[in-house]
């Protein structure tokens, strides 16, 4: 008896993770407890890496051939969503400093790989009731889309960890502390994850968040992990919800939790630990399959940081001067697909 | 009787390979191997850990064959395979990390995430005929001869065994089997002198020579050409053309052609034939050399459609084999 339920178990769990596999777009629902940042159409969801744009086309009226009409509308729908999708890739905070745009502006050939890569991106058209078409083009941060994104010349796993001050030496003499302390052996055997508890700090997500601690000595960034590792799970993931699965599946079920006395950077993106909570995450990042998994969630407040960007695209200062900023500085180097060119590309019937 | 913890046992096995499995990116190989101890052959432990590391880089590189290469092995070819990846495995790896050998009496495991140079890999393969559409055999007249430099009961019976593993490794069938006389390649390997081997080839598709220092190296060598050349490529695997239609951009034609080169288990010689600009959207066309149009149907139906584009595959039987 015991075999037969072992059994159906065993294929229930199967045929679950199989299914749930295969169906990546599921995931970038809102209902997954991910930080939504939404901006000019487009959706990024800090959960789980999905970027979704989409854009409304209302096909023209009254033509002979209405096949070829609704063609040239989906055409236009998908051309439209995905250069909202490649502009909210290349707006993307890659850290404190510097944007994906910024990186990529000189570097012609990464940006041909990106804009081949958003043109290949998945998509869906779905008839509004209002007569027009909804094109939407989704892609997927990690696994593919941060191996061009992310530059290779960053330092990754290098173990130096960097300081507010600027200063190297401090960081030695840090991580021989914790090393010595007793309290890193037991979290390191306790804890399966990292969770910060960042809600109130009105945190702005970016891809390489630096983790410092009281001394402003690095605890968690790029130095602490393999890019192999980041390009496939993300240095963190920003959610709203700690009691989503998602939080628990990536830091399992013993997480450290800890709250960051301050955040750091004009762009406010890295976060300050207390000396005590960096030696518990030190302790904890010890282990293999936390580095590994970039097991390291940051709980952020959601339905604020979701305001404070909606109302900060229309009124705020920060965002508002950053827009120009991109756009400026884009479209003076050709980064930017070119919206006239698309447009005109559709002849009229 | 398989009891419920075999079962367990058998279930947990299987999950654990899957997930080590999906786990990986395409060009990194983790294996993990146990070498047991010998308790006849007396080896230095030195020695014995470095024929341990071997065999982890072989096993590797025959993981990642074995996700290349179309169809399924015979288990005879399969095991000619690993042998031949463990006397050659340095030109096919780009690298490795993460290494962990542990020594104990019963023997040696090592760990390793091994890089493969894929490229390298896909060549040789090709070379041995291993993208041929699943299960054909060549047909052929083979004939080893020693001629004055007569061998041993003991050597004779090591030099039979090598030939069974090439026989099998280069997938050749006995001419007698087989009917079709036209098709049958005559083949040679001659002990011409102390340190001298001399092949002949001859096929339908050409005829070659070689000479060298050993059987092995000289069969090695005929058999390669001649599966390495055109004329029998294009006769083992049929040519078709891919259209898919649906981009709004050329920009995304790159993209994909990347893609379809790197389904080397479906197909390979990819080469962009033209591109069409219409109002509606942007098409493409490839040639390309299938060899198992089945894998390639399902990859295309899964990367394709979900992304608003459609494709045609031209030149292909519909019918399964």
């Amino acid at each position: 008896m015991r075999l037969y339920k072992f059994l159906l178990l065993f294929m229930l769990l199967t045929f679950s993770s199989i299914a749930y596999a295969e169906s990546p777009a599921v995931n970038s629902g809102n209902g997954f407890g991910g930080l939504i940042v939404k901006k000019e159409g487009a959706k990024i969801n800090w959960g789980n890496g999905f970027i979704t744009a989409t854009s409304e086309v209302l096909p023209m009226q009254d033509t002979i051939d209405p096949i070829r009409t609704r063609a040239l509308t989906v055409r236009q729908g998908g051309v439209e969503s995905r250069k909202l999708l490649l502009d909210s890739v290349l707006s993307i905070q890659l850290d404190g400093r510097r944007k994906v745009s910024s990186l990529l502006k000189n570097d012609i050939k990464t940006m041909n790989s990106l804009r081949g890569f958003v043109q290949n991106s998945l998509l869906s058209t779905a008839l509004a009731e209002s007569g027009s078409v909804e094109v939407s083009a989704s892609l997927n941060i990690r696994n593919g889309l941060s191996s061009i994104i992310i530059p290779p010349t960053i330092p990754f796993l290098s173990g130096i960890a960097p300081t507010i001050s600027g200063k190297r030496n401090e960081g030695a003499v840090m991580l021989e502390l914790a090393e010595n302390g007793e309290v890193a052996g037991r979290e390191a055997t306790v804890h399966s994850g990292i969770i910060i508890d960042a809600r109130g700090f009105n945190l702005t997500p970016v891809l390489l968040p630096l983790i410092y601690d009281g001394k402003g000595v690095g605890v968690y960034g790029p130095f602490a992990v393999s890019r192999e590792s980041v390009l496939k799970h993300g240095l963190v993931a920003y959610m709203v919800d700690d009691a989503s699965e998602n939080v628990r599946s990536r830091v399992g079920n013993f997480p450290l939790v800890v709250k960051p006395v301050n955040t750091q950077g004009n762009k406010k993106c890295n976060l300050v630990l207390s000396l005590d909570a960096g030696v518990k995450v030190r302790a904890v990042l010890k282990r293999k399959s936390v580095v590994d998994n970039c097991a390291v969630v940051i709980l952020v407040d959601g339905s604020k940081a979701e305001i404070v960007m909606e109302e900060s695209t229309s009124e705020g200062v920060d965002v508002a001067v950053d827009k120009v900023d991109t756009s400026t500085v884009d479209s003076g180097n050709g980064i930017q697909e070119d919206s006239l060119d698309d447009k005109t590309a559709v002849p009229a019937q | 009787m398989i009891s419920y913890f075999d079962i367990k046992k058998i279930l947990f096995g299987f999950l654990a390979v899957v997930i080590l499995g999906t786990a990986n990116p395409a060009n990194a190989v983790k294996v993990q191997i146990f070498k047991p101890v010998d308790p006849q052959k007396e080896v230095s432990p030195r020695v014995f850990r470095d024929e341990a590391v071997s065999q982890a880089f072989a096993q590797a590189l025959f993981s990642e064959a074995m996700r290349m290469i179309p169809g399924s092995l015979s288990p005879e070819r399969s095991e000619a395979l690993k042998e031949a990846f463990g006397q050659r495995y340095e030109e096919y790896i780009a690298g490795y990390k993460d290494m962990d050998v542990k020594q104990s009496e019963d023997g040696v495991s090592v760990r390793i995430d091994v890089n493969v140079n894929r490229k390298s890999l896909r060549d040789a393969l090709k070379k041995m005929g291993m993208f041929v559409s699943a299960g054909q055999m060549i047909p052929s007249n083979i004939l080893v001869s020693n001629e004055k430099y007569s061998l041993n009961d003991e050597q004779q019976a090591e030099q039979n065994e090598k030939i069974n593993s090439l026989i099998a490794l280069y997938a050749i069938q006995n001419a007698t089997v087989s009917g079709d006389v036209e098709k049958v390649v005559e083949f040679s390997v001659r002990h011409a002198s102390k340190k001298r081997w001399n092949g002949e080839f001859k096929s339908t598709h050409g005829k070659w020579f070689a000479s060298g220092t050993s059987m092995e190296k000289v069969w090695r060598n005929l058999w390669e050409r001649y599966y390495g050349s055109q004329d029998t490529q294009a006769l083992m695997n049929p040519k078709a053309v891919l259209v898919v239609n649906g981009w709004f951009n050329p920009e995304g034609v790159r993209e994909f052609a990347r893609k379809l080169k790197s389904w080397d288990s479906a197909v390979q010689e990819v080469q962009l034939l033209d591109v069409e600009m219409k109002p509606t959207a942007v098409s493409a066309s490839w040639s390309l050399e299938v060899s198992d149009q089945w894998v390639l149907r399902s990859y295309l139906n899964d990367y394709l459609p979900p992304r608003g584009l459609t494709f045609n595959l031209k030149g292909l039987t519909e019918e399964k084999e």
